[in-house]
């Protein structure tokens, strides 16, 4: 009986590997804002004014909340949104055993498709 | 009791490429280089990852090794963005290291770079002259070697 309990806890339990997901945006801090936001299953504000005022400081991580999950999800802006800065974060990432996961809402490479 | 290995300094030498200044403050620093003398060329070229990084490498801390006391050290190529990427970089590390007590120091190496390296550097690594690049940015880096030492002491002093 106890054996069939253990199995049945096994089969369930789900292992998560705690992220922390970033928005990365340069030009479009809306569909940052609206891709985080769906991530985390939240409603939106439809003001633009006050994403252009509280969501463009760069260096910034803006953190959101914590999807179903538990991974965090920030939002950067950057004015220089390039492979150097996704380089930076993946390299610091592993400096310290932490996974992460880079949205690029400006890769350009998603237009040439 | 406060276990030892909670705070770990970790000492990133930055520079434009992290293929020479910061490569060589590193070295310095992990006694690879000579700190009472100017180096020769073969001992300059010789030090790991000297003129090596690629373009495509900037961003990625590169490992050096670890000092006597015990703190990690780095070089990293930030590129013309350094000023936005070390806040970005410090920003970063605050954020995911804010549990573990881990220090983080990213020392700029930019300013003691001369024009020989400058432009052995953009031979080498931008135009792939590397016969021609390489031995013009070691003669940039004895040039200025005594400030490299001067940075290094006073980074330990003061890390």
């Amino acid at each position: 009986m106890k054996s069939i309990v253990v199995q049945n806890l096994l089969l369930n339990s789900k292992v998560f590997i705690l992220m922390k997901i970033i928005y990365l945006y340069n030009k479009n801090a809306y569909a940052a804002f609206k891709a985080a936001y769906a991530h985390l299953k939240l409603r939106t504000y439809e003001d633009m004014t006050y994403i252009k005022n509280n969501y463009n400081e760069e260096g910034n991580f803006y953190y959101l909340g914590t999807d179903v999950e538990l991974n965090e999800v920030y939002l950067l802006y950057s004015k220089k949104n390039n492979y150097i800065l996704k380089n930076l974060l993946q390299g610091f990432s592993s400096l310290y055993d932490e996974e992460i996961l880079i949205m690029d809402l400006d890769n350009k490479h998603g237009k040439e498709r | 009791m406060e276990k030892k290995d909670d705070k770990i300094m970790k000492i990133i030498y930055s520079c434009y490429g992290g293929a020479h200044s910061s490569i060589v403050a590193s070295a310095i620093h992990l006694g690879y280089l000579p700190t009472t003398r100017i180096p020769t060329k073969e001992e300059i070229l010789n030090v790991p990852y000297y003129d090596q990084s690629p373009k495509e490498s900037r961003g990625v801390p590169i490992y050096i090794g670890t000092d006597e006391k015990l703190r990690e050290i780095y070089a990293l190529g930030m590129g013309p963005y350094r000023n936005e990427y070390t806040k970005i970089a410090y920003n970063f590390s605050f954020q995911i290291g804010k549990d573990k007590k881990k220090d983080i120091q990213i020392i700029n190496v930019v300013p003691l770079l001369s024009f020989s390296t400058k432009v052995g550097g953009f031979l080498s690594r931008r135009l792939g002259f590397i016969k021609m690049g390489r031995p013009i940015t070691v003669r940039g880096i004895q040039k200025r070697y005594d400030f490299f030492i001067d940075l290094v002491k006073d980074v330990k002093e003061r890390c």
